[in-house]
């Protein structure tokens, strides 16, 4: 399996909990109404990644991130060449 | 002839090979300058041709081991041992390692014992291959502290081998 397979495998998961949590969020909102304004901020945030662009930018994020490690070898050290 | 098979080994099309193995090994060859102060021996300094070879264990250990040629008292010297690293995930081209290797020396004067090492490697130029490199070696026997510094090319044997 690729590695971006992979990352869409989660994407496509995750995004199947985003309702989820988003009830949960509206429900603390209700029984705690003086910090339904912070909740409100993010539930926003969080229902604007279930569009396409949001999974689409969060896919890349992720990608970027693991991207970051591509060609890092740690075996390969430059440390290990000095003596 | 052991020897031969070992280099011809080594020479081998990097396609016949494994890379996932050989990716673990790195080799390279420089100069540096070496300071030796302290303890039961006289101080000493010199400018050193350089061949060292590694092998990443996993990606915190690694089995190390250099040659070393001293021009001005022409001296060899070797040692072998093992490192625990540390490579900065943000930036891949610095490490640090901390070990133990077995130094030997054709002549007297140096270190000829274990020796507790650090080593910092740092690869600064993303346009060429060359490394800066320096290592403390403190001998356990004779107190001597041994200090390298100086530049290493990566050399590139088989597929995926720096």
């Amino acid at each position: 399996m690729r590695i971006i397979d992979v990352i869409n495998e989660i994407i496509t998961k995750g995004a199947l909990a985003i309702p989820s949590l988003d009830a949960f969020l509206s429900g603390l909102a209700k029984k705690f109404p003086d910090t339904a304004g912070e909740i409100e901020e993010y539930r926003s945030e969080l229902n604007s990644q279930t569009t396409p662009e949001g999974l689409l930018a969060l896919g890349k994020t992720v990608f970027d991130e693991l991207s970051h490690f591509k060609g890092l070898d740690p075996r390969q050290s430059p440390s290990n060449l000095a003596g | 002839m052991k020897s031969l098979m070992v280099l011809w080994f080594l020479l081998l099309p990097g396609t016949a090979q494994s890379a996932s193995v050989w990716d673990a090994l790195s080799v390279g060859v420089g100069a540096q300058g070496v300071w030796l102060e302290g303890g039961d021996l006289a101080d000493l300094r010199d400018i050193e041709a350089t061949g060292r070879a590694a092998f990443g264990v996993t990606p915190h250990i690694a089995l190390v081991g250099g040659l070393a040629y001293g021009f001005d008292h022409a001296y060899t010297r070797e040692s072998v041992g093992v490192r625990l690293t540390a490579t900065d995930v943000n930036d891949p081209t610095f490490s640090v390692g901390l070990g133990v290797s077995r130094h030997f020396r054709s002549e007297p004067g140096g270190l000829d014992e274990w020796a507790g090492e650090a080593a910092i490697g740092w690869k600064p130029l993303s346009g060429s291959e060359f490394l800066l490199t320096a290592s403390a070696a403190y001998g356990l026997d004779s107190s001597q502290r041994q200090i390298t510094a100086g530049l290493t090319y990566p050399v590139k044997l088989v597929r995926g081998v720096q």
